[in-house]
């Protein structure tokens, strides 16, 4: 019997943890930056308000984290998921909105900072941890301006209504072919 | 003494190399390399280009929002700029009465696991490699990736002590950012006692990683001699918070500031004081201001804060294990303050051993399960709330008008605090590595560490995919590009002007001296 705890990677998860996971990054407060986590309060309280099945259980078996920094530890986070989304803000993409499968770096990726990339967390995962990395894409979206206290963009806010129905697809898709989930954003896709 | 900055007469004259960003800490950051005709390092300056604005974004703002507010100026360190925020606060509420017991404690817990998350983050993850490896080591291997591969339990032990704090946090917040737990008169949420036997669990296992952790700086530390210790090993201040027996006290205290012989300068300095005791100096090529002890003026007054300075400072710790390594680290120094940069890693884990065994007992402490969370008293318009933030002393000011909104704010982060030590570092390694022709990756590596060790937090942070190159330049006294080196987020270097013409070349593409 292992005893609940913290840290242990082995220790049980949660009953209601969830087989799908979105990972949105960002700082509220600076500009466009705060694209994560505007689209994750909003996936959350969709989520939410969906209605229940009548065994009472959630229509969608998804999980929302939303945070300022992706990190190490959040390779913790993607034990047993069946697949997984990153929103993220770009400073360099052409595309207002850019949907791009993951994979793990087969050679060493370096953490240039506080942060790493969804690759890098994949690789950490399958490679350091032994988490079986899931299937992951990365929703990105391109932002103008990140100075603390800024509003976001117009562009941000439409490349935000563009996003927002691709996301309840993907989240609405059940299976995973290791394919972009929505045809329509396949041209996007890196 | 320490060697003045501001070492040319004529700076515009002088040639420039400059760096930027800095690798591996927040945000934006460039090093400016001022050189006589000699091409010798006369002058470093450290550009942060995102310390600005903090106060305007929060002035207007309703006071009970600020707590919140505040934490979106920092990625790694939110829970510090909360409870900085919060003690500020509460004399808006209870004026110059106490929180309640219960709540006093979970501020402490919450801030014990913070610094304990951003103390491992920055040894196992930023500082390690660069002392595991060495300065020169490869960068695509120097890193925490590398840790996990070379050392794969200290990697381990690494992540799961700072996942660690950061479920304390957000089993008291609610959230592991952002949350809210900390409000201005006390604590909004109580802890459970499932959530406490939860935290308890774990804790004895984290303090026996501490304790490997900091045998671990300490001997790589000592290893290291006669090198570490002489490298950005310079004389300032320290200044940290004490208790009125002189014990070091993250949370709460007074202020005491040190030579760098022992002698105190000034002791139990009420943080209300501040401005007194503290000026802000501005400077025309940088937003960071350089704070200074008004009573010794800019080029004697300087001081450094955080690990190092809480060690040198304080008469004792008053957790036992952290206190035998307190007395093992003076007996070091022959009883002197320690003042090499690099001895900050090893006091460093001095303090998240501290962490630790503070995080076990307030967890056997009755109160910590308390339900007595908010204070009432006669509310005031002025409040100051200055805590030890990982990165040492951070201090918040505010004044509210009639209608509760802010109508002043004064920040003074950790890093601001250190801006002259951390350009006294980094002048101090450019001298003596920068072999006058060309910036070397090796040179960039040192003075990469040499800022590494005061932690900076350089812009608390957006972070957004692709914001976090580097850029090295080298400049003639003709104004031309003499080179370029990249190094792009995956380690990868590249020398863009390897091929350039001399139109490339162009003193248009520079920018400005004072950029």
């Amino acid at each position: 019997m292992t005893t609940r705890s913290l840290i242990n990677c082995e220790a049980p998860l949660p009953a209601d943890w969830a087989r799908t996971l979105v990972i949105a990054v960002g700082n509220p407060s600076r500009g466009d930056d705060a694209v994560g986590p505007l689209l994750a309060d909003r996936l959350t309280s969709w989520l939410s308000n969906e209605a229940r099945t009548p065994d009472g259980s959630a229509p969608h078996d998804v999980a929302v984290i939303c945070d300022q920094q992706l990190m190490v530890e959040h390779a913790y986070d993607l034990r047993d998921r069946d697949r997984v989304l990153f929103i993220d803000a770009a400073a360099k993409q052409g595309e207002p909105v850019q949907w791009q499968p993951i994979e793990a770096s087969a050679s060493g990726p370096t953490l240039s900072s506080h942060q790493c990339t969804p690759s890098q967390l994949l690789h950490l995962c399958a490679h350091t941890l032994q988490i079986p990395a899931p299937p992951a894409w990365l929703l990105s979206l391109h932002g103008e301006g990140f100075e603390l206290g800024a509003p976001v963009s117009a562009a941000m806010h439409a490349a935000m209504a563009q996003a927002w129905d691709e996301i309840l697809a993907w989240v609405a898709t059940p299976e995973v072919n290791g394919q972009p989930v929505r045809p329509a954003a396949a041209p996007h896709h890196a | 003494m320490p060697r003045p900055l501001e070492t040319a007469a004529d700076p515009a004259s002088l040639n420039r190399v400059v760096i930027e960003p800095v690798s591996r800490v927040e945000g934006h950051g460039k090093v400016t390399l001022l050189l006589d005709d000699n091409r010798k390092v006369h002058q470093a300056r450290l550009h942060i280009v995102e310390f600005r604005g903090f106060e305007r974004f929060i002035q207007g703002r309703p006071y009970w929002e600020v707590p919140t507010l505040v934490q979106r100026l920092c990625g790694i360190c939110p829970v510090s700029h909360l409870l900085a925020a919060s003690k500020a606060c509460d004399a808006f509420v209870i004026g110059t009465g106490r929180i309640t017991p219960t709540a006093e404690k979970l501020r402490r817990l919450l801030h014990f696991a913070q610094v304990l998350q951003s103390n491992a983050l920055h040894f196992f993850h930023l500082a390690s490699p660069d002392l595991l490896f060495g300065f020169d080591d490869a960068v695509a291997h120097r890193n925490i990736v590398g840790v996990l591969q070379d050392e794969r339990e200290l990697g381990l032990q690494g992540i799961r002590i700072r996942k660690y704090g950061q479920e304390i946090i957000r089993l008291l917040t609610g959230k592991r950012v952002h949350g809210t737990g900390s409000v201005p008169g006390g604590f909004n949420k109580p802890l459970s006692v499932a959530d406490r036997d939860l935290m308890r669990a774990d804790i004895d296992q984290i303090i026996t990683w501490c304790e490997g952790a900091l045998q671990l700086a300490r001997d790589l530390f000592l290893r290291g001699q006669p090198e570490q210790g002489r490298f950005a090993n310079f004389a300032s201040g320290f200044m940290s918070l004490v208790r009125p027996d002189g014990a070091a006290d993250l949370y709460d205290g007074a202020l005491r500031v040190k030579d760098a012989q022992g002698q105190l300068i000034v002791d139990q300095v009420d943080v209300h004081d501040y401005q007194q005791l503290i000026v802000e100096e501005v400077k025309p090529w940088t937003y960071m201001k350089f704070p200074h002890l008004r009573a010794l003026g800019p080029e004697h007054g300087w001081y450094r804060v955080g690990p190092l300075a809480r060690v040198n400072n304080a008469t004792y710790f008053d957790t036992p294990r952290a206190e035998a390594a307190r007395a093992e680290f003076m007996a070091w120094g022959h009883g002197r303050p320690v003042t090499a940069s690099l001895a900050q890693h090893w006091a460093r884990m001095i303090d998240t051993l501290h962490c630790a065994e503070g995080i076990a007992r307030l967890l056997n402490d009755p109160d910590i399960i308390g339900t007595d969370l908010m204070a009432t008293g006669t509310p005031l318009r002025e409040g100051i709330g200055v805590i030890e933030a990982p990165r040492g002393t951070l201090l918040h000011h505010y004044r509210i008008g009639d209608n509760d909104l802010i109508e002043y704010a004064n920040l003074i982060v950790s890093t601001t605090h250190n801006n002259t030590a951390m350009n006294e570092a980094v002048r101090s390694v450019a001298a003596e590595y920068f072999d006058g022709r060309e910036i070397t990756e090796g040179l960039l590596n040192h003075i990469e560490v040499a800022i590494r060790a005061y932690d900076p937090c350089l812009s608390c942070a957006t972070h957004a995919v692709g914001k976090m190159p580097l850029r090295i330049e080298v400049v003639e006294a003709d104004g031309q590009l003499a080179d370029v080196l990249l190094k792009h987020e995956d380690g990868t270097l590249e020398r863009p002007l390897a091929h350039a013409t001399l139109a490339d070349r162009t003193p248009a593409n520079w920018p400005p001296l004072d950029a």
